[in-house]
């Protein structure tokens, strides 16, 4: 791994201390446990989108009545 | 045969007046930088091209003009007048546009603007991409502009921190941020998402795409960072395309702790990320 530093002499690559490597690998471990509970909750949300949608419809509700509550 | 005698015909140049000659009608003679014919004989020394009475002035000479070549000796030179007369300004030793001001006094100068860039750059194939040293007590709003930024896998989240020292994010829970976004997909379906961070150890404000070509831009205006009593603060409007939807972000952030910031270092959640374009401008205190 490596960091890429802008300055006012360029841009310069500087590889990572093991340090940074360890903090860096923890992060993205986070960060993917982080985006896995995200993507679900989308999931779940689209999941209840549609429910809702159905069981309006269910109820006798048109698709435009729907929308126009629900958007 | 009998001889007429017509007398002078034609005027005769004598050369410069001499007082030592002896002058006829319609000689002609210079003197003082002017030309003068006679108009009545005279003996040497008597009657100077002054006296009305021998003399008519043929062509009088004009103001005296001035050699500028003993003021400008030098190529670049720049003549101008000061109170008194001509004077002489030397070629600036680098390059410098010429400045006057309403006294007139003319002067070189480099081109000033309250708008500088301080620095610009490209990264590639980087866990972090960190832009240091930029931010001084000269200025203390700082516009920032990343081109095209993308990541090595798409669909993570695009973060940032201040940097604490050279290349050095700070890691401090001290960010607080509210960003809101928008997307349109090619169903033309759209969504839009609110989120924010309170007291994380980084900002998130948007996703980078995983190819070039998909444009993700990010355009900063960053509140002095360099200040060690003043909040930094930001706000931000990125966006891009991403496989089937374009999205926009807007972003609102403080760091909530009075330490100066020396840069920005912008990562992905996961992966390296590539900056094609990275430009800094800083815009003058008052």
């Amino acid at each position: 791994m490596r960091k890429a530093l802008m300055t006012q002499n360029g841009v310069e690559y500087v590889d990572f201390t093991p340090e940074e490597v360890t903090a860096r690998e923890a992060e993205e471990a986070t960060a993917e446990a982080e985006k896995t509970t995200e993507d679900a909750r989308v999931a779940q949300e689209a999941t209840d989108k549609t429910n809702g949608n159905q069981k309006l419809l269910d109820l006798g509700l048109s698709q435009a009545e729907v929308d126009a509550i629900t958007k | 045969m009998a001889t007429l005698n017509l007398g002078r015909i034609k005027p005769v140049f004598k050369g410069a007046y001499s007082g030592s000659t002896a002058y006829v009608i319609d000689d002609i003679v210079t003197h003082g930088n002017e030309s003068f014919i006679c108009i009545q004989a005279h003996g040497a020394g008597t009657q100077a091209t002054s006296v009305a009475a021998y003399w008519t002035k043929l062509a009088a000479k004009g103001t005296d003009g001035t050699d500028v070549g003993t003021t400008i000796t030098t190529q670049g030179d720049v003549l101008y007048r000061d109170g008194s007369g001509l004077q002489r300004l030397a070629k600036p030793a680098s390059d410098m546009y010429l400045k006057n001001t309403s006294a007139g006094t003319p002067s070189w100068s480099a081109l000033s603007s309250d708008w500088v860039r301080l620095g610009s750059g490209t990264a590639s194939a980087a866990a972090i991409f960190s832009i240091d040293g930029l931010f001084t007590a000269d200025y203390d709003i700082y516009k920032i502009f990343v081109n095209g930024i993308y990541g090595s896998s798409g669909g993570q989240a695009l973060r940032y921190r201040y940097n604490s020292s050279a290349g050095t994010p700070q890691t401090g829970s001290n960010y607080k941020g509210v960003f809101d976004g928008s997307m349109w997909n090619s169903s033309s379906a759209s969504s839009q998402q609110l989120g924010g961070d309170w007291n994380r150890d980084y900002f998130g404000y948007s996703n980078v795409s995983a190819t070039a070509d998909e444009f993700g831009d990010t355009e900063m205006t960053i509140f002095n960072p360099f200040s060690a009593s003043k909040y930094t603060s930001s706000i931000v409007t990125g966006g891009g395309w991403e496989g089937n939807h374009i999205y926009t972000r807007h972003q609102r952030g403080s760091y909530n702790v009075t330490e100066a910031h020396t840069g920005i270092t912008w990562y992905a959640s996961s992966g390296n990320i590539y900056v094609p374009s990275c430009q800094v401008f800083g815009i003058k205190n008052s």
